[in-house]
């Protein structure tokens, strides 16, 4: 690990790569507090901006972006009692709560050290264990790797709230544009109707910025821009936190990081979920659960540590396997791979000094977040004010300049609008974008390692003769069907006397 | 009986799924169980398609509660409008590029989302805005990074 330490620090010393540092930072907290924007809408809309970066700048900016929105996240649930994204979900429960008591101050450096700790500690943690996990990864095929992409897929599933067939409907959508183009190993064209600009597939920008972002800005105007917030600016002297409260509150955050870094380590699984484990831990585990909800500081240590410290969960499987973590490492999976990086056991002989940067940079993103967040927690009551009519249109055109970007080509932004009209109409019909997005990006590794190992054994039983991909599979299944059984189970666990 | 928004989600996607099952079924190399070949993903893409589309359809059925309004008429007209603007943007982008016309379209698109949000804004105001934000655009695409944005068939 040390021989990639001078490779590491040249990069730093870059000062265009400071200025990306900085910029990507400022930018997804931003991104990150903004309600209704996020840490991965940033990351997609400026990925393009990359594709004529050095790989070593590329990582620096997106993990800047990614790191910003995520520990962004915590400003808006405070201030707003709005999160910013579902990572910062149950945030609001306490911080709000606690910011209306005039301790708007303390709340948002709670946030602030919590995310900190979080974040960094967690990609500690992935530098010290990807290279380990990657070494198991050697002895896994294409059966295990084919297992592993479906419980990625399938456990978002499992935590969608409401519909499983909605969730599982978006899955099978998004594998559905991933077959557009050239097929793997047999070279077949699919669905390309004789046009040119489908041969190579749809292309990530072109697909996921229209779904996920121009059809959510063009969804929010139809149904009305929420009026701009009135924020108290009372209490944001000071950083408003001493040694004393994090000492009082370690075995809360330890118990939050261990949550987060382990259900950030779960294919598929990231902070959306672990904020909210963590917070009902939290709670369960305090001496005085009655004031959760009320302001109680171990309400905001809970959910902000576990949220970041999936970051790094996240980063192990993304770079020891290939396989994301969360929708995010999907994109980061993609972005990484135009710069020829392929994610999997493999890079880190081939590119051990680039997987180690992007740890190092986590880390340093990190500080650099808490140094601004620190200085300027003063404005972030301005950021919460950014007119949606100003802020919405200029996003709209850095859409489409995206879309041109990535493919040199106006068709590709014709393309995103059918793409924004299909995001228009899953909203309608109430279908989550998350589980598409991992689809997408992970159906084409399903398929080609799929394939492969029917090449190999020339059954499909093997799937399941093998342990690891066997197991693998079994949980893919229990997944999938969870929310029938969970259902079964509750009807079973009714008692007689409930049922009259 | 009102129709509910879950029907008609089950219904277009499993014609959908039928679409794509066409379509499929025609593709050359034929599937077998030894080796599933190119009909793999989108055979399993149309296989759930066409469940979770009957799924849903069913819920649709079973639901017994009316369905939130979506978007009111007054907001499917102003998607509609927003949708149309960024098309027309596309298409004038091709001819005049993208300096030209960018200032033009964020300008109607701030004045309509502005106005449609109810909310007052200065005409000057939204001018420079505009402007500024279009110049920004392109010295960060074209002068920071060195990428191309579409400089207009009329003055290539």
């Amino acid at each position: 690990m040390l021989e990639h330490l001078p490779y590491i620090l040249s990069q730093f010393i870059v000062p265009m790569n400071l200025v990306l540092l900085i910029v990507g930072t400022f930018v997804g907290i931003i991104f990150g507090a903004i309600p209704g924007l996020s840490g991965t809408m940033a990351v997609m809309l400026f990925m393009p901006l990359t594709y004529t970066m050095d790989s070593g700048a590329a990582i620096i900016f997106l993990l800047a972006l990614w790191i910003g929105g995520c520990s962004g996240a915590f400003i808006g649930s405070v201030l707003l009692g709005i999160p910013g994204s579902a990572s910062a979900v149950s945030t609001c429960w306490d911080g709000h709560p606690m910011a209306k008591k005039g301790q708007a101050g303390k709340a948002l450096a709670i946030g602030m050290t919590a995310s900190f700790m979080g974040t960094f500690f967690s990609a500690l943690v992935a530098g010290l264990l990807a290279e380990v996990v990657a070494d198991f990864a050697f002895a896994m095929g294409p059966w295990e790797y084919t297992a592993l992409c479906l419980v990625a897929m399938t456990m978002v599933l499992a935590i969608s709230k409401g519909n499983m067939f909605k969730g599982l409907a978006s899955t099978c959508i998004g594998l559905m544009l991933a077959s557009v183009g050239y097929s793997p190993i047999d070279a077949e064209p699919r669905f390309v109707f004789g046009n040119m600009y489908l041969m190579s597939g749809l292309g990530m920008i072109v697909v996921l910025t229209g779904i996920f972002a121009v059809s959510h800005i063009v969804v929010t105007f139809g149904k009305g821009f929420d009026p701009t917030p009135e924020v108290s600016r009372e209490g944001l002297k000071g950083f408003g936190l001493g040694p004393k409260d994090i000492l009082e509150e370690l075995p809360n955050i330890i118990r939050s990081f261990l949550i987060g870094l382990g259900i950030g380590f779960l294919p598929g699984m990231g902070s959306g979920l672990s904020n909210l484990v963590a917070y009902s831990s939290a709670k369960n585990a305090s001496k005085h659960p009655e004031e959760y909800g009320h302001g109680a500081a171990g309400g905001i240590w809970a959910p902000e540590v576990a949220n970041n410290a999936s970051i790094g969960g996240a980063m192990i499987p993304m770079a020891a396997l290939g396989i994301p973590g969360d929708s995010t490492t999907a994109l980061l999976i993609g972005a990484l791979t135009i710069h020829g990086l392929e994610m999997g056991p493999m890079v880190f002989a081939n590119s051990g000094n680039v997987v180690y940067l992007m740890f190092f940079t986590v880390m340093v993103v990190a500080l650099v977040v808490l140094i601004m967040q620190s200085f300027g927690k003063r404005w972030f009551p301005y950021i919460l004010k950014v007119p949606s009519h100003y802020m919405y249109p200029a996003l709209l055109i850095i859409c489409l300049a995206s879309a041109y970007v990535d493919s040199g080509s106006l068709y590709k932004c014709g393309m995103m609008m059918v793409f924004c009209a299909v995001g228009i109409l899953m909203e309608f019909g109430g279908l989550p974008a998350s589980p598409l997005i991992l689809s997408f990006i992970l159906g084409p590794i399903m398929e080609k390692n799929m394939l492969r190992a029917f090449q190999y054994s020339g059954t499909w039983t093997s799937f399941f003769t093998r342990p690891v991909s066997g197991v693998l599979m079994v949980i893919a299944i229990i997944c999938v069907f969870s929310p029938v059984l969970k259902a079964l189970l509750g009807k079973l666990k009714k008692t007689p006397a409930d049922k009259a | 009986m009102k129709i509910k928004r879950d029907q008609v989600t089950g219904l277009v996607l499993i014609i959908l799924g039928i679409v794509f099952a066409v379509l499929i079924s025609q593709f050359k190399k034929p599937f077998t169980p030894e080796y599933p070949g190119p009909m793999l993903l989108p055979g399993i893409g149309v296989f759930g398609l066409i469940v979770c589309g009957a799924g849903i359809m069913v819920n649709g059925f079973r639901q017994k509660s009316e369905d939130k309004t979506f978007v009111t008429k007054a907001g499917w007209v102003r998607m509609l409008i927003t949708f149309a603007i960024l098309c027309v943007y596309i298409f004038a982008m091709k001819y005049l590029g993208f300096l030209i016309v960018t200032p033009f379209v964020l300008f109607g698109i701030t004045t309509y989302f502005s106005a449609g949000s109810g909310v007052k804004t200065k005409l000057w105001v939204n001018i420079v805005f505009s402007v500024a934000v279009s110049l920004f655009i392109w010295f960060m695409y074209v002068k920071l990074f060195s990428m191309t944005l579409p400089t207009g068939i009329l003055f290539e």
